[in-house]
């Protein structure tokens, strides 16, 4: 993931809300989406300085789109899983969390759970049976927006989030225990 | 077709085009620029070349098994759909394809569309179209959007503006994007491209894309990008219409995985782009984004024609990953408006006449010496040459002979003089002392061997008997023949 210049960091279960609330405040954000509905969302909510206001996503993406696109620094989600061949995070949006958190904001964080990390894309298929009830949108995601389409000439932020952090979460060791 | 895009240029006029291109220095530096980079950045995915053997395999068989079973997938997909609630379309022409994008936005009162990189809007012209009827769209692929400022094609098809050079691409956009000084940083221009188009991305009432995979089983369509702005086209508009060729369809998601690796590694030469955006339907209850309402436009336009015939049914395995363009010396050396067709390179040549009609594309088909570069990068094994050598075959056919299945344009090239050519020729073949006569005659007479010989002298000098055959030597020197 770091060779497409996405920021990963390593952490532990109780470990990593702080580390990545004093990230946030450092970068400068100050309204970020959140869904506090979620065991994540409730623990980086708690952690977050007081200069980052986090924020539901509440109503229906048409009633705040120019607000969404103009005001909103950051977006939290948790993934699904992740493929370690690629670097790849499996993003199932839902009611708390949809699709536009991950797309629309400049900077994308994204937790994983090493234990959800699966070996290629054909394992995560079938280990999480996609073909059996697929959501109305699953994203894989690989890494910030990015083109090369002036001149091969490789530049980052095209269209989706300039920046993706991602914080893994290291509870092999508990799962194992 | 009715619609034109803005600056129609045909196929048959491919010759002219061919002579301009080869002189355009600038055109051919940045041509060998990127094809050099397209060709290491690919091969660098390959290193391993049993698996890439054995991926290519699989990657066939999938396509082929899809196309043996097309029919009857189609009609899965299309119930898949229907129990999702997408809207399913038929569409066997363009104008057809056209109608029912422009019925739609009608219905809707839509004023602008916001366009994630589709190929099959561009050989439908539906720019062209909508905007005779009043309604704007958007190009938002940062490749797409510089060739539509510039009122141009893309020239290939994963890379739209392959052919520009940053210092043209400054010069578009400080000419169209207000407020944006010419530079030719390209972290600049990509960031007042991003800037310029980002409202309309909100303000857009439908968003169209194009398709890269589909899955009969679950009715999802997936789609492969880089930028963001597929997921974006299909997300932040009310309604999402997808265009798709009726050959990308297969039977089982799980048949995508290999067949997106190879769509990747042999495009760009990228593991895996930044976004696979798989869309399982519209918004459904509860959620709070997405397109609520949304249509699947299924495309034939011609497409069918090489479906019936065993043969050429092969054209239709492509997944369009470039590759074959990246790879073939006629493409690099013309670049991609050369062709006059929205699919150029190798693949343009076997997929545009069942498009166009040979009639229109019959020079295109004779423009390769048949070297086989592109077959051997093809992800999906299609035998590129063969095919060619097949359309030659039909773009040459008598019109009047009965056949089969007959191609639209059978007989674009065909000329009486040529054909009486070769029967005479098989004719004296087949006769041994026919064929001794002939010999005799012609290297008797060969002062007077016709300096001009169809259309073998348009380009080549002409062919003119030796003294005395090669026999008659042998027979000279006392060898036998």
């Amino acid at each position: 993931m770091t060779s497409v210049r996405t920021e990963v960091m390593r952490s532990d279960v109780s470990g990593w809300p702080a580390l990545l609330a004093d990230k946030l405040a450092q970068a400068g954000v100050q309204r970020m989406l959140l869904d506090q509905a979620t065991a994540e969302g409730a623990a980086l909510h708690a952690a977050l300085s007081p200069s980052v206001q986090a924020l539901p996503f509440s109503q229906p993406l048409e009633a705040w789109k120019d607000s969404l696109f103009s005001t909103v620094d950051a977006g939290f989600t948790v993934a699904r899983s992740g493929i370690a061949a690629t670097g790849t995070l499996v993003l199932a949006p839902d009611a708390g969390t949809p699709r536009t958190v991950s797309l629309v904001p400049p900077l994308h964080v994204a937790l994983v759970y090493a234990s959800n990390l699966h070996a290629d894309l054909h394992s995560a298929m079938h280990a999480e049976h996609w073909s059996d009830g697929m959501p109305t949108n699953l994203v894989l995601v690989s890494g910030p927006s990015k083109t090369s389409d002036i001149q091969q000439t490789l530049a980052y932020g095209a269209h989706g989030p300039r920046a993706l952090w991602v914080v893994i979460v290291d509870d092999v060791l508990e799962v194992q225990a | 077709m009715n619609a034109r895009p803005m600056h129609f240029v045909s196929p048959a006029d491919f010759r002219e085009r061919v002579s301009g291109a080869l002189q355009d220095q600038a055109l051919r530096t940045s041509m060998r620029g990127a094809m050099e980079f397209l060709q290491t950045k690919r091969s660098t995915q390959f290193q391993d070349a049993d698996e890439l053997e054995q991926l290519r395999d699989l990657g066939e068989a999938i396509r082929q098994h899809a196309l043996a079973n097309l029919p009857d997938l189609l009609v899965q997909f299309e119930s898949s759909l229907q129990a999702l609630g997408v809207h399913v379309h038929w569409a066997s022409t363009a104008d057809e394809a056209n109608a029912i994008i422009h019925g739609i936005a009608q219905r809707r009162g839509a004023r602008s569309i916001v366009k994630g990189k589709s190929m099959a809007s561009e050989e439908v012209e539906l720019n062209h179209y909508m905007a005779e009827r009043g309604i704007e769209c958007i190009e938002s692929d940062m490749g797409e959007y510089i060739v539509q400022l510039a009122e141009e094609k893309p020239s290939h098809i994963v890379m739209p503006a392959l052919h520009k050079t940053r210092a043209e691409i400054g010069a578009l956009f400080e000419r169209h994007l207000p407020g944006t000084p010419y530079t030719e940083d390209v972290d600049t221009l990509i960031l007042a491209g991003r800037r310029s188009l980002r409202q309309k991305f909100a303000d857009a009432d439908i968003g169209l894309s194009g398709v890269n995979f589909a899955a009969a089983d679950t009715g999802t369509l997936w789609l492969v990008e880089n930028e963001g702005n597929g997921r974006l086209s299909t997300t932040v508009p009310d309604v999402h219409i997808a265009l798709m060729g009726i050959e990308k369809v297969v039977a089982r998601l799980e048949h995508i995985v290999p067949l997106a690796s190879l769509l990747t590694r042999s495009a760009t030469g990228q593991s895996i782009t930044t976004y696979f955006n798989l869309i399982t339907g519209p918004r459904r209850a509860g959620e709070l984004d997405g397109p609520r309402e949304m249509h699947v436009v299924l495309l034939d336009n011609g497409r069918s024609q090489a479906y019936a015939d065993q043969q050429l049914r092969a054209t239709l395995q492509c997944i369009r990953c470039g590759a074959c363009m990246n790879h073939c010396p006629v493409y690099e050396r013309v670049g991609g408006h050369a062709y006059g067709t929205t699919y150029p390179g190798p693949i343009g040549k076997i997929i545009s006449p069942h498009l166009l009609g040979l009639e229109e594309t019959a020079d295109l088909v004779t423009a390769s010496s048949l070297c086989g570069a592109c077959a051997e990068v093809c992800p999906v094994r299609i035998p590129i040459p063969s095919l060619l050598v097949r359309l030659r075959t039909e773009a040459n056919r008598d019109p009047a002979q009965q056949v089969d299945q007959p191609l639209r344009g059978q007989g674009a090239s065909f000329s009486r003089g040529e054909q009486l050519v070769w029967r005479f020729w098989s004719g004296a073949f087949a006769r041994p002392s026919a064929y001794r006569w002939f010999r005799w005659l012609a290297t008797r007479l060969r002062a007077f061997t016709p300096s001009s010989q169809l259309g073998w002298t348009h380009h080549r000098e002409p062919l003119v008997p030796a003294r005395r055959s090669l026999s008659e030597l042998l027979r000279e020197r006392g060898q036998a023949e």
